[in-house]
């Protein structure tokens, strides 16, 4: 195995020097103007959409545009396909899956699955490894999952953490009303930020910060508060003595995929099934259709993490195989992203079941991570902790004021005179403009590497041996040279579909398999039907040899057909 | 697909005449005929027919709607596996009983939903020549993963028009002919040296020449098997999630749209009064597992993210955690974020009124000459019967509506075995004079883990911890059965029945020749003789099984309010005091819909109108769930009254078990 792995290196090398050398000269024609975003700034869902449509007028057999169907509250499912038709159609080649903005206050999803589309697309022919990549691999992007929610992040009042999940209705707080106490933008600023009352001294919980009158800090010891923390902008419009108990939702798009699914009383916030809402079944339908689909990256924020699955401790544990792959990627994913943590969700972070990560995985078994996006940035003296004071003085120095909205004083059905004021909803999950960029580029280079690990296979030097008249024995090795095997390990244990096929023209099969050792002249026979040989993948940086046992003269054709690693075709002499 | 003309030539046609179409499939219903009852059905006044969705093929899902909307209601889904055709007759004679004039009085008050024919591209398959079962729907398949759908299904060797069995000469064969019965194949028992020497599979040859016969034909995915709970990953058959399946998912959505269900019952292959339902596994269940708190977890509350805590402990820290009691963060939601996973068995007080109608459902089976110590299946995993239960969140039974009986046993003199509805008859005394050599062996005949040893259960009976009664319900619960398992050397139910009712029904062994020249022998048993008896037969059962459901009807709950009480506090202020009954005989939630909180609570709520107000407090009060037979609950609000004369109107609301309203006046009482 160790010698077919060396061989595997070389020939990994002559092959990047090969491709480098002969695609590089061909850089992608564009025929209309080519959109230019600029990643210092988030792009509500309009003018995302028109870039989208911007690339597929630049560049019509290249990208191509659909909706894979409406959205709860009436957007579009938005499905951009990046495929150089030069190269073969889409179903005879690996393929990458990227989306972006599941939770719709995690905007900034859809700018850094926007960057992936625009650096390849801007790079082919400029760059060796992009054009490699674009021509054997298809990109898919899904820019924007929860698209309505989204919208309404930017246009209505939200807050860094609203809106989260899709427009569906759910009676939140189980008393026969669907959402009938959401938050109430009460000075009219076009944002939801916090409350807070001034009361009579002993009666509350907090003071002014001496320092900083913007911040509250609580009473210790025999001190005495005069203000009371009373949550996000909002009265109790329903009259239950609660407020904001039943905004619109809750239903997590990002909890109702198909693999590990469970109901609500097990998982908070997911649908009555699996895929139940069009966000997640419009993709996960036409996912299916898609099997080729190798690797996948949904992109959240905030915490800076590169997460794996499980999600939960109930779901099967993964093969060894796949572990290796992940971790492979993962792990130089932390690198390529400073400060990102390489975590598996369900031990590191928090159980969740019913996530993309889980659902690419266990149902399309491609090769899946979900990046939360961003971090903490104001942590002045480096002790791990972002304290008021230290967020306060990001607010000041580093953005003059922008983040910050000072309190004001308005009127509360409830509570009387409050005041309004806190941090904007476009802050703390969500980087400022001059950091966006950064972000957004070193996110992209992990998911470029991911797909660079797309199976790569090549067929090797075929030995011919004649045994008796038209009979020879042809053994031919098929080698990955990625890290992605063919067929991952979760395909054979779910059985998610057929493994590799390889068929034979030219000549009848008397018998096929796979050599195990070819010194010592063990092979794996297939028991029936020799025509159709079943492979069952080839694994990363590695090399398969076929045994064939073949009835003919002059050629054969291989034909080595693989769902996840693309479709390959060599002719052999039979002398 | 190849034609047999030689093979088929050569087999003893004429003994095999006979066969064909022997079991009277006449009185059944195909689905088109289904169709046309609904029709005629649907003109009925208190009859409505709704066409849920199509299924694969695209013929109709459709649901008889008997009674209001509004009511509590019970819902009878029939032959969603596909093959219990039985099933479907007695939905279809319960719809005639619904709208029979007897009906009127319960129809006044509750609602039926019967959905006969679940999964229309299955339900034909006892009507087809071949006869044969299928359970998938119309969808193409490529069960076997080799990259081809369908392409390998069962054939009629020997054109008898029914697919039965095949069996191969085979050395390394486990299967041998029964001694004692020629017509059947057992399994051969090495200790008595038997040697085998056959395989048997289903009728068909390789179609597709990999080695496997009959692994990948026609009927795709499996609506039964496509429910979320225990749906199993990995079963081709199940679909690549729940609910994909069609005919299943818009059955839920029909469901789910309609939360005045209270009830279930669904004809398939599982009989839950005669065997109580069991677990179906799958890990989780809270309390029972223990977690790596994760890491940010862990750091936040002070543990150890190495270390395995139990739900307990973790909740110990938690609850005197700031962040905890501010967000009133609460156990079960604890529970969610540990990933403390779903339900794995059924509640214990839901079994026990599963076990009440049981009783009576026995005592009818036993009224009507019908057996009901007969075999009783499970449902299956990702099933529509165990969604009902734990996720959708009503109480939910499967019914078979009929199986082979027991055959009769010769008893003989000193050698009679212990049953369970023995010992659950039995006083202590008589269940501990026994001995232990009595109950030892009666251990090993219901396979009881070991555990549970003779001199323990004596000695436990004898001190009073245990009744045989209690014994008797835990061994079934645990999936002993005893009444489940064939005494070696006894009678073969299924040959008995046919040998009485049905000869017509075994097709003899015969020899067949393969069209790649394997010599193999098509005989057995037809694929419904089991399952799907003689009308006259099936007739019996029917009528017991509307009589159940017609009861089970009759037990909804109902939640009404049984007082309201005004009293003056002077000034003008009153305080009203409602309470709330549930009237019915089942709970208002089981204990799984509790759990799931599938519904809402039980909402009792004062509404003070334009002339009074309330001085203080909340509108409105929540109960989670009401016992049956008379369980109350109360609330109460003190108002301040702006007008003489002034009204309140008070209201209790629920999804499934009724709601009612009253109106009172603000008065001193007596006034």
């Amino acid at each position: 195995m160790k010698r077919f792995l060396r061989y595997g290196v070389i020939g990994l090398l002559l092959c990047l020097a090969t491709l480098g050398a002969s695609a590089s000269s061909v850089p992608l024609k564009a025929h209309a103007s080519v959109p230019d975003p600029q990643f210092n700034r988030l792009y509500p869902n309009d003018q995302i959409v028109t870039f989208l449509r911007g690339y597929t007028a630049a560049f019509p057999e290249w990208v191509k545009m659909e909706s894979l169907g409406k959205t709860s509250g009436g957007g579009d499912t938005w499905l951009v396909t990046v495929n150089n038709p030069a190269t073969g159609a889409e179903d005879t080649k690996p393929a990458m899956y990227i989306d972006g903005a599941t939770h719709a206050n995690e905007v900034q999803g859809t700018e850094t699955a926007l960057y992936v589309l625009n650096y390849l697309l801007h790079n082919y022919g400029e760059l060796d490894s992009v054009t490699e990549l674009m021509d054997r691999a298809v990109f898919y992007f899904v820019p924007i999952i929860s698209y309505d929610s989204r919208d309404a992040w930017f246009h209505e009042p939200s807050t860094p953490n609203f809106p989260r999940t899709v427009q569906v209705r759910i009676d939140d707080d189980r008393d026969g009303a669907l959402d009938e106490d959401a938050y109430d933008d009460l000075d009219g600023d076009g944002i939801i930020t916090q409350m807070r009352k001034k009361v009579t001294l002993g009666e509350g919980g907090y003071r002014l910060d001496p320092k900083d009158s913007r911040l509250l800090i609580p009473i210790e010891g025999d001190e005495l508060g005069d203000y009371m923390q009373l949550g996000s902008e909002g009265f109790d419009n329903d009259g239950d003595g609660r407020i904001n108990e039943d905004t619109i939702g809750y239903l997590d798009p990002n909890r109702t995929w198909g693999y590990g699914w469970q109901p609500r009383y097990v998982q908070a916030g997911t649908s009555q099934y699996p895929l139940q809402i069009p966000e997640t079944g419009n993709v996960a339908r036409w996912a299916l259709m898609h099997m080729n689909i190798a690797a996948s990256q949904s992109f959240h924020n905030t915490g800076r993490m590169i997460l794996r699955g499980p999600g939960s401790k109930l779901q099967r544990k993964y093969d060894r195989r796949d572990i290796q792959v992940y971790d492979r990627i993962g792990e130089e994913g932390e690198k390529i992203l400073p400060g990102y943590n390489y975590w598996i969700l369900w031990k590191d972070l928090y159980t969740a079941f019913g996530g993309t990560v889980d659902h690419f995985y266990g149902v399309q078994g491609a090769i899946s991570f979900t990046n939360e996006l961003f971090g903490p940035v104001a942590d002045f003296d480096d002790d791990g902790e972002v304290s008021d004071e230290e967020r306060m003085k990001f607010n000041d120095r580093l953005t003059l004021g922008r983040q910050f909205v000072n309190w004001t004083q308005v009127e509360h059905p409830q509570y009387g005179t409050v005041e309004v004021g806190g941090y904007r909803n476009d802050t703390g999950r969500v980087p400022e403009g001059w950091m966006l960029e950064e972000d957004c580029h070193r996110n992209a280079a992990f998911v470029l590497f991911h797909a660079s690990h797309l199976p790569r296979l090549s067929f090797g030097e075929p030995t011919v041996e004649k045994l008796d008249g038209n009979l020879w024995r042809v053994e031919l090795p098929v080698r990955n040279d990625r890290a992605i095997p063919s067929v991952t390990s979760i395909v054979r244990e779910l059985k998610l579909h057929r493994v590799d096929l390889v068929t034979v023209e030219g000549a009848t099969v008397i018998a096929s398999g796979v050599v195990t050792n070819r010194w010592l002249n063990k092979v794996d026979l297939q028991e029936h039907r020799p025509e159709r040989l079943l492979v069952d993948g080839i694994d990363g940086n590695s090399i398969n040899r076929l045994f064939l046992l073949v009835e003919g003269k002059g050629s054969i054709k291989v034909n080595y057909d693989s769902i996840k690693a693309g479709r390959i075709e060599t002719t052999i002499a039979l002398k | 697909m190849y034609r047999f003309e030689n093979v088929f030539g050569r087999t003893l046609v004429v003994c095999l005449l006979f066969a064909a179409g022997a079991v009277v499939a006449g009185e059944y219903h195909d689905f088109d005929a289904v169709m046309k009852r609904l029709d005629t059905a649907a003109g009925s006044a208190s009859a409505k027919l709704i066409t849920i969705g199509k299924s694969a093929d695209g013929k109709p899902l459709r649901v008889l709607q008997i009674g209001a909307d509004e009511n509590p209601a019970v819902f009878v889904g029939a032959n969603i596996a596909g093959d219990r055709n039985s099933g479907t007759e007695a939905a279809l004679d319960l719809i005639d009983r619904l709208l029979s004039k007897e009906s009127e009085p319960l129809l006044a008050s509750t609602t039926f939903y019967i959905a006969p024919a679940l999964n229309p591209d299955a339900h034909d398959g006892m009507f087809r020549t071949p006869r044969m079962r299928g359970i998938g729907n119309g969808s193409s398949l490529d069960r076997d993963r080799d990259g081809l759908e369908n392409e390998d299904g069962p054939n009629d060797l020997d054109g008898d028009g029914r697919i039965t069995k095949m069996r191969i000469p085979d050395k390394a064969g486990s299967m041998q002919p029964d001694a004692d019965d020629s017509r059947r194949m057992k399994k051969a028992d090495r200790s008595e040296e038997e040697r085998g020497g056959w395989r048997v599979v289903t009728e068909g040859q390789d179609d597709d020449g990999d080695g496997a016969y009959n692994e990948d034909g026609a009927g795709g995915l499996v609506p039964d098997k496509s429910f979320p709970h225990g749906f199993v990953y990995g079963d081709p058959e199940a679909g690549p999630w729940a609910g994909y399946t069609q005919e299943s998912r818009v059955l839920m959505d029909f469901l789910f749209a309609r939360r005045n269900i209270a009830l279930a019952v669904v004809y398939g292959e599982a009989n839950n009064l005669l065997a109580a339902p069991r677990g179906l596994g799958g890990g989780g269940d809270a309390g029972s597992l223990k977690f790596k708190v994760p890491k940010g977890i862990a750091e936040f509350m002070g543990l150890d993210p190495e270390k395995d805590y139990t739900l307990d402990e973790v909740w110990e820290v938690a609850q005197t955690m700031p962040f905890v009691q501010q967000n009133s963060i609460t156990k079960e939601q604890m529970l969610q974020f540990l990933g403390a996973g779903p339900a794995t068995k059924p509640d214990d007080d839901d079994l026990e009124v599963l076990a009440g109608f049981g009783k009576t459902y026995k005592t009818a089976l036993e009224d009507a000459g019908l057996d009901h110590k007969r075999k009783a299946a499970q449902y299956r995993k990702g099933g529509l019967t165990p969604w009902l239960y734990y996720q959708y969140g009503v109480l939910a039974l499967e019914l078979d509506v009929w199986g082979v009986p027991k055959a009769e046993e010769k008893k003989e003199d000193g050698d009679e075995g212990l049953t369970l509805d023995a010992i659950e008859a039995m006083d202590a005394e008589t269940f501990v004079a026994l001995g232990e050599e009595k109950v030892a062996a009666f251990l090993v005949d219901i396979d009881a883990p070991p555990q549970f040893s003779a001199a323990m259960l004596i000695g436990r009976i004898e001190s009073g911890e245990m009744t045989p009664e209690q014994l008797a319900t835990m061994a079934r619960r645990m999936g002993g059965g005893g009444d489940d398992k064939k005494k070696k050397g006894g009678p073969d139910d299924l040959m008995t029945f046919i040998d009485a009712h049905a000869p017509e029904a075994f097709t003899p062994w015969t020899a067949v020749t393969l069209p790649d020249g394997t010599e193999v022998e098509v005989g057995g048993v037809d694929p419904f003789v089991a399952i799907a008896p003689a009308m006259e037969i099936l007739q019996p059962a029917l009528v017991v099984h509307t009589d159940t459901i017609l009861e089970l009807a009759g037990s909804l709950p109902k939640v009404e309010i049984v007082e309201v009480e005004v009293e003056s506090l002077g000034g003008d202020v009153f305080r009203v005091r409602a309470t709330v009954a549930n009237n019915g005989r089942l709970a208002t939630h089981t204990k799984m819909a509790r759990r799931a909180r599938s519904h809402l609570p039980i909402l009792l709520s004062l509404d003070p109108g334009k002339d009074a107000s309330l001085v203080t407090g909340a509108r409105m009060k929540s109960s989670d769930r009401l016992e049956g037979s008379g369980d109350t609950f109360s609330f109460e609000w003190t108002l301040h009254r702006q007008k003489t004369g002034a009204q309140v109107l008070v209201e209790v609301t629920t999804e499934n078990a009724g709601s009612d309203r009253r109106m009172v006046t603000l008065e001193e009482a007596g006034s």
